[in-house]
């Protein structure tokens, strides 16, 4: 209970919330491709601009989706210093004794920075507007096409579904539990890392017993309430598309195919 | 057809990979007629649990037969109906919810069964409104106190419109709060929903609500009968392992110091109203 | 004093949107040797309560002294304190890990660095506490073990660390009557023989009520009632408010007492209570 996740769901009703999540999804795709495909600076700028347009129509509060960027805050200083100090060519910026900043550190870094910036940002609208349970059923459907040649759609939703169901639980058992081994004089905290990493042991042997009780236990109610897989099942949500999502599926597919003709 | 379960000279073993066998069940017989309410009774390793898993085959036994409603549970064509008919609820509140919202979860048995969405959605609602838990709907289960969730794991099987309800030791992880919601929902759902009610238990306190009693000792039945045979008959529970409700243990010491209390006080109330007349 | 609180406040999750304020202005004494009744239904902080008073939670205001040490301010090991103060959880038998019983109640005197002789002795000991045979359990694995046993095998391991305090949270949970009975009868003991002071988190009013010389009632985070049973229980309180209920015993004699009997209302077990309707009945000529 005392856990927050990062870029957890914010139920809300703006025009990103009701979008079908399939077609959030396939829009996500495409904006990824599109960040991957986009040459300059130029791109990243109309890309960035439709981000915040659709940012603007989620209308999520703004300290959020910052503090949903908190764990990259590292990736993003690791991806600048790696190329403002290693990646050579073209003019010398800053010279500190025998190591220089040159331009195409800084031109590579900063580029990278942003696509990675634009690229988290769009996945945090996606995951802050839609409910695990309508990602979960947007990946299924998605997938069905697919399951003749193999791919499980239905297992790995259900997956998604037990996992998201049961983080909550675990993390609130491992709390209990660590502090029942300190409570025996256990210090999770000090000691090299070979210590530390033998220290774990009395906190992780007993989360995986649970874990596997749970998952025990789990089929076998599940059994009991006629689980039998995901033939002839149907859901009680079922997934509608709009007008409205035909055209956002169309704004960014134009948006994608822009990038990729025009070569900006 | 008749419309009840009928458990004849049921055995089962588990088996260990040593290929050791552990009798669990020896020769059972019991009858549960429909729209009772049953209380199984016994210390831990009775086989009161096996048995419960019997019903609705989870497990099928190694000899003897289980009928429910003229179906039994050995045949493979009969299993969804059979499961349908008996629902099932667990000890451990939290290992039985499989969705991330509330009514998701009420919803999954349905689903299993493959119904159209629209009806889904208005047996959902009122399954919910059955227990009392309407008003949250679209919460996080992990949000729900254990009582609560109790009442949603019990919500997800009436929606399936069983006829007999299975309860293995539903209030045992429970605060005195959670145990008293469970109860009077089960209780509810006995008397106006009219559903069989197997309630299994190692508290006696808690079998004072049910028609009848059924004692489970090593595998086999011990003694089976109405609230009042067991509580006031030859038997003496505490050789069981087991304790009567205080109510009654104090009734039977005061009787037997000489009182002349008369049979059928099982309650507080009782037992106050005996000594002030 | 063994353990003293002082104006003890805590909150969740401190400067965030959900934030939630656990405990509130709390403060009370634990003497050497008493046994203590913390009462409280779900969310009324007790667990929480317990947890500062080995270190194991953090006040956001307030002191937590044990043997007069303020285990925050003063320079204190914490591994101490916790060695002093054993705390058991609730369903402890979740925290076995070893991969034998023995392995697993070393745990916490390895923990303290003690040679391994001295470590041997401990669990032999703490074994014998809860009534195992050490031979014949200390190689068995301890998730072999019936429901009970576990549960006796956890306890052996905070009493490894020989504290002089031990809290027991909720500690006959999900036992059936029979385990219910013995671990409670063990409890009774190290309280009586061993001398430790017997700290005990429940909900369950007939088991304290017989049991402790001095109970704590939290009610939403706070200290709603303090005193002995019979003060608690026939302060006329309504403790039904607080989410609570009577024990059976004192429920049933003053209900006799509001018909107009004369008999006295603190009787925690049956055997008393048995005793008192006896008396009533000879008095009224009955029997």
């Amino acid at each position: 209970m005392r856990s927050i996740t990062i870029g957890h769901y914010l139920p809300g009703e703006s025009f990103l919330h009701l979008l079908d999540p399939r077609i959030k999804i396939i829009c996500l795709l495409m904006l990824i491709a599109a960040l991957f495909l986009a040459k300059t600076f130029f791109g990243f700028f109309i890309l960035g601009l439709f981000i915040l347009g659709a940012f603007i129509l989620s209308r999520l509060p703004f300290p959020y989706v910052i503090r949903g960027l908190k764990p990259i805050v590292y990736i993003v200083l690791f991806t600048i210093i790696l190329h403002f100090f290693f990646t050579k060519g073209g003019q010398v910026l800053l010279r500190l004794g025998p190591v220089t900043v040159e331009e195409a550190g800084v031109y590579l870094g900063t580029f990278m920075t942003l696509r990675l910036l634009l690229l988290v940002i769009a996945t945090l609208l996606i995951t802050l507007t839609t409910s695990p349970i309508s990602l979960t059923d947007g990946i299924e459907q998605l997938l069905r096409p697919f399951r003749k040649i193999g791919v499980p759609g239905h297992e790995i939703a259900m997956m998604m579904t037990i996992a998201l169901r049961f983080i909550p639980t675990l993390m609130d058992e491992s709390d209990k539990i660590r502090k029942a081994q300190m409570a025996r004089g256990a210090d999770f905290d000090s000691g090299n890392v070979f210590r530390r990493a033998q220290s774990l042991i009395p906190l992780l042997v007993p989360l995986f017993v649970s874990a596997f009780r749970r998952a025990d236990e789990l089929a076998v109610a599940m059994e009991a309430r006629c689980y039998r897989g995901g033939e002839n099942r149907s859901r009680m949500r079922e997934l509608k598309t709009t007008l409205l999502d035909y055209c956002a599926l169309a704004v960014v597919a134009a948006l994608m195919v822009g990038i990729v003709i025009t070569g900006i | 057809m008749k419309l009840q379960i009928t458990i004849q000279d049921v055995s089962y073993s588990y088996r260990r990979e040593a290929g050791e066998k552990i009798p669990a069940l020896k020769g059972v017989n019991l009858t549960v007629e429909q729209g009772e309410y049953l209380a199984i009774i016994g210390p831990n390793g009775s086989g009161k649990s096996t048995l419960a898993r019997h019903i609705n085959a989870l497990l099928i036994p190694d000899s003897g037969n289980v009928w429910v409603n003229g179906l039994n549970t050995k045949e493979e064509d009969a299993l969804w109906e059979i499961r349908r008919l008996v629902g099932m609820v667990f000890q451990n509140p939290d290992n039985q919810i499989v969705a991330t919202t509330v009514e998701e979860d009420v919803a999954f048995g349905l689903e299993n069964l493959g119904l159209p969405a629209k009806i889904i959605r208005q047996r959902v609602k009122e399954a919910l409104e059955l227990v009392g838990l309407h008003p949250y709907t679209r919460h996080a289960p992990h949000f729900l106190s254990g009582g609560q969730k109790q009442r949603l794991a019990i919500a997800g099987t009436m929606v399936m419109k069983p006829r007999y309800l299975v309860l293995d030791e539903p209030t045992a992880m429970l605060d005195p709060q959670g145990r008293e919601e469970v109860l009077q929902t089960i209780r509810r759902m006995n008397q106006e929903e009219k559903v069989t009610i197997i309630y299994i238990t190692h508290f006696m306190e808690e079998a004072l609500q049910a028609d009848r009693i059924c004692i489970m000792q090593d595998g086999a039945i011990y003694a089976v009968g109405r609230v009042e045979e067991i509580f006031e008959g030859e038997l003496d529970l505490t050789k069981l392992g087991l304790t009567y409700p205080p109510v009654v243990e104090l009734t039977r010491e005061l009787r037997s110091a000489g009182l002349p209390i008369p049979p059928g006080i099982f309650r507080l109330e009782e037992l106050v109203e005996f000594l002030c007349s | 004093m063994l353990i003293e609180i002082q104006n003890l406040k805590h909150i969740y999750m401190c400067g965030t949107p959900f934030e939630t304020v656990a405990l509130h202005d709390i403060s009370l004494t634990i003497a050497k040797g008493e046994f203590i009744g913390i009462i409280g239904h779900t969310g009324s902080g007790k667990s929480t309560l317990v947890q500062h008073f080995n270190g194991l939670l953090k006040p956001t205001a307030g002191s937590v002294r044990i043997e007069g040490k303020d285990i925050w301010k003063d320079k204190i090991e914490m591994r101490q304190v916790r060695q002093k103060i054993g705390l058991l959880f609730q369903f402890p038998e979740q925290q076995l890990f070893a991969e034998t019983v023995a392995e697993d109640v070393a745990f916490g005197p390895k923990n303290l660095d003690l040679p391994a002789p001295q470590i041997q002795e401990r669990v032999r000991e703490a074994l014998e506490y809860v009534e195992l045979d050490y031979n014949a359990i200390k190689e068995r694995s301890p998730f072999n073990l019936s429901g009970g046993e576990k549960r006796r095998v956890a306890l052996a391991g905070v009493l490894a660390m020989r504290p002089q305090a031990l809290i027991l949270d909720e500690p006959t949970a999900g036992l059936d009557p029979a385990g219910r009975k013995h671990l409670l009868k063990l409890i009774q003991r190290l309280h009586l023989e061993a001398g430790k002071t017997i700290i005990m988190v429940t909900h369950n009013m007939e088991e304290v009520a017989r049991l402790a010389s001095r109970l704590f009632i939290l009610h939403q985070g706070k200290l709603a009632m303090e005193g002995n049973p019979a003060e608690i229980f026939s302060s006329g309180q309504p403790l039904e408010k607080l989410g609570l209920s009577l024990p059976v015993t004192v429920a049933l004699m003053q209900k006799l007492k509001e018909k107009g009997k004369k008999v006295k209302t603190n009787v925690f077990s049956l055997e008393e209570a048995k005793q008192e309707i006896l008396a009533l009945w000879k008095k009224e000529g009955k029997l």
